[in-house]
């Protein structure tokens, strides 16, 4: 995987979350996700939602993120390969966010790139890692 | 190709909620879409063809309530042939105008984004 373009803290514990974006973007999401404190792995180039589980399987990734017009073909991809639980077709960060607190593992999103949505998704998710070690 | 589109829209009604005028709209749209690619000599492999229906649900979806992608500058679209773009056109004009819709340049594109990921990755 040395196309991948991995960012953040590295080691035993650390989570990871995969981000993959059709049109190729998803810079803004890494941000985000990085200033939580989580390790980032962006896929590069278009199409990266439709990849965004192999290279979760491939990383061990916690959570993996697809950018599309529902996100919905990444997703549902990611999760007939993988079985990993998904939500799709979301439109807000609020979305994300609800659905990492309902223990999904791709999340779908249309063509978004924020640094908020990035970092409060990444956030929730450390929050929710954090309560299932308590 | 209807066979294997069914088994894709088997594998994705536990998650899209499909229903009838779906799955004969997914398997016109699946159909024609593979039939160009079976005309330049590729084909979709079972990754392929269920990524290829999750969009196509939601792009039978949005002709049908007439809902628009928002809007994407076609500069982000990366290098895609003038024939896969052109030839999906042509072919998917007659689904939309069967339903009085027009058919956006980025939902071509994004079709196409289909097509060339499917032509590289056999």
């Amino acid at each position: 995987m040395s196309d991948l373009n991995s960012r953040g803290p590295a080691g035993p514990g650390t989570l990871t979350i995969v981000v993959g974006h059709r049109l190729g973007k998803g810079q803004q999401v890494a941000k985000g996700i990085e200033a939580a404190g989580v390790r980032v792995v962006l896929i590069p180039g278009p199409a990266g939602d439709m990849r965004v589980g192999d290279v979760m399987d491939a990383e061990g990734a916690d959570l993996g993120i697809s950018f599309c017009g529902s996100g919905g073909a990444g997703a549902v991809t990611a999760k007939s390969k993988y079985g990993y639980e998904i939500e799709y077709n979301m439109r807000s960060a609020d979305a994300g966010v609800t659905a990492v607190q309902t223990g999904k593992k791709v999340l779908g999103f249309g063509f978004l790139d924020t640094e908020d949505l990035g970092f409060r998704v990444a956030t929730a998710l450390v929050k929710k890692q954090g309560e299932a070690a308590a | 190709m209807s066979a294997a589109v069914d088994a894709a829209l088997a594998t994705l009604g536990a998650d899209m909620s499909i229903d009838d005028d779906d799955r004969v709209d997914v398997t016109r749209v699946v159909d024609t879409v593979e039939g160009l690619m079976a005309d330049w000599g590729f084909a979709l492999n079972d990754d392929r063809r269920l990524a290829l229906a999750a969009h196509s649900i939601a792009f039978t979806r949005r002709i049908r309530t007439r809902e628009q992608l928002p809007e994407i500058d076609l500069d982000d679209f990366p290098e895609i042939p003038e024939e896969t773009v052109s030839g999906l056109r042509l072919a998917l004009i007659p689904y939309c105008s069967a339903r009085d819709s027009d058919l956006a340049d980025e939902e071509v594109f994004l079709f196409a984004m289909h097509v060339e990921v499917a032509r590289l990755t056999p």
